[in-house]
């Protein structure tokens, strides 16, 4: 399907439609498929030690990553290879970023306007800010 | 903004009654972000100061949790406020424009602010390695926008936030973007040198674009969700859905002192639902910010119609970040590996199992 629009001129650009005629799916796949993928291998009994060396695997890779599994993805270690506990101590993500995204993702935020805005900069920014997962720079976008 | 009526905000956001952040079950909600912004938010940095430390008071009492962010030119940033922000864990996000900045941003006089921003830059990343840069690019100074991300990085920065500014004052012409063209086909490169080299770097310009693809559905539930996920508060109390919104009547739902009103909120939600007919059919719609209601209405007046602007900036967008990510998922590099997969899959199965 392609975008229809082709009139319009707002703001002194013309509409640069249509390039979606020739829109290629990219090459990278979604998390999804490599989910699958592991899921997969580990139904048919391949053993993987990590969750990186899944994937690895699921993608191809000789190897993926040299970091130990976190905590958290012990669970899923677990589930996947069924096969040992080696999951190992946490050394991944930082804890402020994943506090963070959890706050800003799963919780609603209260933004305290010192004055009202007029700059269309500071919408934006400050809307990125806001939801740094959508990062949606984008007040939220 | 006077202190009662920041408490007041604190106060709504820790109701589980009325306040934006309680959950729908009833339930009370665990924990609050908050965003000082402005204006410049630091002129009025005994406020900011104040509002943390009455959240602190808050969570000794109940244990509700807060987190904070704060949006600033960096023209007030002390060491004073910068050991504060340390001790309550206040993520700063420093608006400037990079090489662009004399450009755009200028004091009172006329005088360039960069040089005496320099100086508040290093103070920034002493204290706080991992702030936000926020660059606005104008089409006067486009030229010098992948420069600019290129000065940044090598400033130390490792976030570095950038959108094109929009606007009465911001004529966008055809000519303007391909030169925006050509500057994220180089900010691509640089993009795919950084993250071979192991870098890591936080670009949300390609960051969202490719999440998009690899998240597919799922990436739809991560908007702001209009009036829902979070709210914006004027100086007087009243409550927007979105900064943009702000003093627009239409929009207010409610008012820190009595809470948000169901009507108004209800009304607001469902005119943020409100799509672009002209993009239903489009292919890149899942990918695309072309249901933003706060750019559509800055961009068109009308939050369900989107500007040749934007569809034009958000399909650069996503050619240039899916080069980038093609070239690296085809050379299986590892930190764009562990980034785009095994950190998502860690979450998102753990939360699934």
């Amino acid at each position: 399907m392609v975008h229809t629009s082709t009139t319009g001129k707002l703001g002194g650009v013309q509409m640069r439609m249509n390039p979606l005629d020739d829109y290629v799916q990219p090459e990278y796949p979604p998390l999804q498929t490599v989910e699958k993928k592991i899921r997969s291998a580990a139904l048919s009994g391949k053993k993987a030690a990590t969750l990186g060396m899944a994937i690895a695997t699921a993608l191809s890779l000789s190897t993926c990553g040299t970091r130990t599994e976190t905590k958290d993805s012990s669970h899923l270690t677990e589930a996947l290879h069924s096969s040992d506990n080696s999951a190992e101590k946490s050394t991944g993500l930082s804890i402020t970023q994943e506090e963070t995204s959890q706050v800003w993702t799963s919780t609603a935020g209260i933004v305290i306007a010192e004055e009202t805005v007029s700059t269309e900069s500071g919408l934006e920014l400050a809307g990125d800010i806001m939801a740094p997962v959508e990062t949606t720079p984008a007040a939220v976008d | 903004m006077t202190e009662k009526t920041a408490r007041k905000a604190v106060d709504l956001s820790v109701s589980k009654e009325n306040g934006p952040a309680a959950p729908t079950d009833g339930r009370a909600p665990v924990s609050t972000g908050i965003c000082f912004f402005g204006g410049e938010p630091l002129l009025a940095g005994n406020l900011i100061m104040s509002t943390v430390n009455y959240c602190s008071a808050v969570h000794k009492k109940t244990g509700h949790l807060f987190f904070f962010k704060l949006v600033t030119n960096g023209t007030l940033l002390d060491e004073d406020f910068l050991r504060f922000a340390d001790g309550n864990r206040i993520g700063i996000g420093f608006s400037h424009d990079g090489l662009m900045q004399d450009d755009s941003r200028v004091f009172y006089d006329g005088s360039g602010s960069a040089g005496f921003l320099d100086e508040k830059i290093h103070l920034l990343l002493a204290h706080q390695p991992d702030a936000i840069f926020m660059c606005i690019v104008h089409p006067s100074s486009v030229g010098k926008f992948a420069d600019s991300v290129q000065w940044l990085f090598e400033k130390g920065f490792r976030k570095i936030y950038t959108t094109p500014a929009v606007g009465d004052k911001s004529d966008w012409t055809d000519q303007g973007l391909l030169e925006l063209d050509e500057q994220y086909r180089r900010i691509s490169k640089l993009y795919i040198d950084w993250t071979i080299r192991g870098e890591s770097i936080s670009f949300p310009a390609f960051d969202s674009k490719i999440e998009s693809h690899i998240l597919g559905d799922q990436y739809l539930h991560r908007t702001c969700k209009f009036g829902q996920k979070q709210v914006s508060i004027d100086t007087d109390g009243r409550i927007y859905p979105c900064l943009q919104f702000v003093g627009d009547s239409e929009y207010c739902m409610g008012d820190v002192f009595s809470g948000i009103q169901d009507i108004q909120k209800n009304y607001v939600v469902e005119q943020g639902k409100q799509e672009p007919s002209v993009c239903r059919a489009c292919a890149l719609r899942r990918r695309c910010k072309y249901n933003c209601c706060c750019r559509n209405k800055h961009l068109t007046g009308e939050i369900d119609q989107v500007s040749p602007f934007t569809c034009s900036h958000e399909q650069l967008l996503i050619r240039y970040a899916d080069e980038a990510a093609n070239v690296l998922f085809g050379i299986r590099d590892q930190t764009f590996i562990r980034k785009q997969y095994e950190n998502r899959l860690r979450a998102d199965a753990w939360e699934s199992l």
